[in-house]
């Protein structure tokens, strides 16, 4: 089996468990915070529930590292946490019906990434259309179901390989495989009429 | 291969699919807009050639993946950091004042209230039709009373020895159990320990009995545990439950 290649981390965090924030588990933080939150904000859909869902995970994290034990890549288990962090998040605020206008902001504009690969060359006409179809996309994904939504953002915004995804969810290669062919069905539905509009090939 | 595997394999060549770029057209050197058969198996490739059916599926998942991939990662906004510092140290400071409530040393009841339990445990046996023996106890009572059995006889807790071999069937106990209830003002109930085989000795058990109590302040009746409430009202003649008095 190979090494866990978060082992020396997990055990430092394990080693001191009372120094709270300090320490080894802030190293684990920052080495998660971009991944658990980008897991977060894609299968909840917008910034105020990936920042809520983000901070649930770390909580559980930080209280139950002590007892992870290598039977699965830690890596897995950190992001099996997120997803189903988020997953009751959305549930949980499907259940009260509130609007709020931070959400609708944070939605469209936080969702913006990073990395402009053509920066200097994009009108702003481009530039919009382009957060525009991104903030169609991400609501495409959000109308999939919790398990497609989980699948489809571990493998494409997480690339996470069919086995990752398997030991993340809990479940078999078989699973992973049907339930991704299902989520493309789903996709090719909600998808198509956007990409179209957008004249995307 | 069936048509379902060929999907399987084509979905699973995705992997090395990278984004679509809607600013720039199909030849800009951008993975939009070709067919990148490249990215599947030989196997599945000929299957492709040969039908057009499975080449517009290919292109068609292709599109999506290039789509998802568009979105890119979101920055981490800055207030996560503080946000997870407040909650582990919020929470560090509860396990702490946990930790410190629970080894405070166990206080004596009053002997007031033993009075009390011994008055409410001789009435509720003196009512017609009271079946003890048939009430149920909470799974978490059920397993208090296991453990304080345990320490008492001197066993500890055993993981090792089989939970129906360390006590009495519930039942039984239950049976053993004389007079759950004492409310006073908005509900302070105690709960007597295992008093052997006195079920029906009452008061007399009462009093010989070596008192420890678990006490449970409810505020609001109407949080309580169901069974516990089930429990208690019959105990109490209703006064828990509110079938007798108001609450």
């Amino acid at each position: 089996m190979r090494i866990d290649p978060d082992r020396t981390l997990v055990i430092a965090c394990q080693e001191t468990p009372d120094r709270g924030f300090d320490g080894a588990f802030r190293d684990l933080y920052e080495q998660y915070k971009d991944r658990v939150y980008n897991v977060c904000y894609r299968i909840t859909g917008n910034a105020a529930d990936a920042l809520d869902a983000s901070q649930e995970t770390f909580g559980i994290l930080f209280r139950k590292v002590s007892a992870f034990r290598f039977e699965s890549k830690f890596s897995s288990w950190v992001y099996r946490i997120a997803v189903n962090a988020s997953i009751d998040l959305k549930r949980r605020s499907a259940a009260r019906p509130a609007a709020s206008l931070d959400r609708l902001r944070s939605s469209s504009e936080e969702g913006t990434p990073i990395d402009f690969k053509d920066d200097g060359i994009e009108g702003p006409q481009a530039a919009a259309a382009r957060r525009e179809l991104r903030a169609e996309i991400q609501e495409a994904i959000t109308r999939l179901s919790p398990k497609m939504r989980a699948i489809t953002v571990l493998r494409y915004s997480e690339s996470l390989s069919y086995e990752e995804i398997a030991e993340s969810l809990g479940t078999s290669l078989g699973t992973v495989k049907s339930r991704l062919s299902r989520a493309h069905a789903a996709l090719d539905r909600e998808l198509t009429p956007i990409l179209d509009r957008h004249h995307l090939r | 291969m069936n048509r379902q595997s060929i999907r399987d394999a084509m979905i699973e060549s995705l992997a090395g699919v990278t984004p679509s770029h809607p600013a720039r057209g199909a030849d800009s050197g951008f993975d939009s807009g070709t067919d990148r058969l490249e990215l599947l198996p030989e196997t599945v490739r000929e299957h492709l050639v040969e039908n057009e059916s499975l080449r517009r599926e290919w292109r068609q998942l292709l599109r999506q993946a290039r789509a998802i991939r568009t979105l890119g990662r979101v920055p981490v906004p800055s207030d996560l950091d503080g946000r997870v510092v407040a909650s582990l140290q919020a929470g560090y400071r509860q396990q702490r004042a946990t930790a410190s409530v629970q080894a405070l040393p166990p206080e004596p009841a009053p002997l007031e209230f033993d009075a009390r339990i011994g008055q409410v445990a001789e009435q509720a046996l003196h009512e017609e039709g009271l079946e003890l023996g048939l009430l149920e106890a909470p799974a978490s009572l059920d397993g208090l009373v296991a453990d304080r059995v345990d320490v008492e006889r001197g066993l500890g807790s055993d993981p090792v020895r089989p939970r129906a071999a360390r006590g009495r069937r519930r039942t039984n106990r239950l049976a053993a159990l004389v007079g759950l209830v004492v409310v006073t003002g908005l509900g302070v109930v105690a709960v007597l320990p295992e008093l052997g085989p006195a079920r029906n000795a009452g008061l007399d058990a009462v009093e010989q009995a070596s008192f420890s109590f678990k006490v449970v302040r409810i505020d609001d009746p109407a949080l309580a545990d169901a069974d516990l409430k089930d429990l208690l009202g019959g105990m109490s003649g209703g006064i828990l439950d509110g079938r007798e008095y108001p609450q």
